[in-house]
């Protein structure tokens, strides 16, 4: 844990992590690139590197499984004196890339599990990750179209969201629209902090 | 007798191949996690740069601070590859990091939250 160095504090950025995840097609790739200020960059990274045992490569036998591809967005926004970098993390939701969840929650401000209503099963995974890590979540349902509308208590149910969790509904292809998910989970997050800094830490073992 | 998809025919070696670059090295000098914010040197020394160094010093210099993932991916390069070449980069003096010292666990601290929140309204 060696602290950064810098050269120049007026160029400084502090870079702020929001992780989005969610099931295969849930809309991670497109919201990242709805509300990011340069077109998405995919990352590859190799499975390897974090150093998968054996009986995890065992019996994976397709060759793409090696790598895993990562969508990467930023937002700059002014916070003189300086300047935060909010960067978006679309993280492949499925389970067996727990290890990168990790990584990638780690120090971040929270995360968006994007849910499609046809497919809700595919976020279980990652909401039980987050809400185990005690991490600040959301979940935003990715309206898409000719899918099936749901109430909001219809949708809790079916994925045991507990009611301090915030849920909306957002469009993934729209700027407003992820904006708005955004300023959710910060706000979120935010009174998720707040509560920390009042509260003595016992809260924090209290079982959902 | 040669047969396809003998031993010598190792499918495997596709995924290593990148590690090429960076001579097989696989544990970078650096920490650099994925979010941290690196720039090219203003003052950078005066020396050839191996191709791919070359490479990937040209993404962190266009424009502001980049990422260690946004420099891998714009670069083409698998995460772990570039960390080791940023890291000859930062011991060679051809990049810097670009982040405000002293700033520790942003992420849940009440003040900059805030402000944040107030920045994202004006996005």
């Amino acid at each position: 844990m060696r602290p950064y160095t810098t050269s120049d504090t007026d160029t400084a950025v502090l870079p702020l992590k929001v992780v989005i995840s969610g099931g295969f097609g849930a809309g991670k790739t497109t919201f990242v690139g709805a509300v990011s200020e340069i077109p998405p960059v995919r990352t590859e990274e190799d499975l390897t590197q974090a150093g998968v045992g054996t009986d995890h490569l065992r019996g994976v036998e397709q060759k793409t499984a090696t790598t895993v591809a990562l969508d990467f967005g930023r937002i700059t926004l002014p916070l003189p004196p300086i300047r935060v970098q909010l960067q978006l993390f679309g993280t492949p939701g499925q389970d067996r890339f727990w290890f990168m969840w990790d990584d990638l929650a780690r120090g971040s401000i929270g995360a968006i599990v994007l849910a499609d209503t046809r497919r809700l099963g595919d976020c279980f995974a990652a909401v039980e990750f987050y809400e185990q890590r005690g991490q600040p979540f959301i979940v935003a349902v990715n309206e898409f179209d000719g899918a099936h509308r749901y109430t909001e208590q219809q949708i809790r149910d079916a994925i045991q969201l507990s009611e301090h969790v915030p849920l909306i509904s957002c469009d993934a292809r729209l700027r407003a629209s992820t904006r708005q998910v955004l300023i959710t989970l910060v706000r979120h997050a935010r009174e998720r902090a707040l509560a920390h800094a009042s509260s003595a830490p016992t809260r924090e073992s209290q079982e959902a | 007798m040669t047969t396809e998809g003998s031993a010598w025919r190792n499918e495997a070696l596709g995924a290593v191949r990148p590690y090429a670059l960076v001579c097989g090295r696989v544990t970078p000098t650096h920490e650099l996690a994925r979010h941290a914010l690196l720039q090219a040197s203003a003052d950078p020394p005066a020396m050839l740069l191996q191709p791919h160094h070359a490479q990937v010093l040209d993404v962190c210099g266009q424009e502001g601070p980049r990422s260690v993932t946004e420099v891998a991916g714009r670069a083409g390069l698998p995460l772990q590859v570039v960390r080791i070449l940023l890291s000859d980069l930062i011991d060679d003096g051809y990049v810097v990091y670009a982040m405000p010292v002293g700033i520790r666990n942003a992420e849940c601290d009440v003040n900059i939250l805030e402000r944040v929140l107030a920045a994202l309204h004006h996005i």
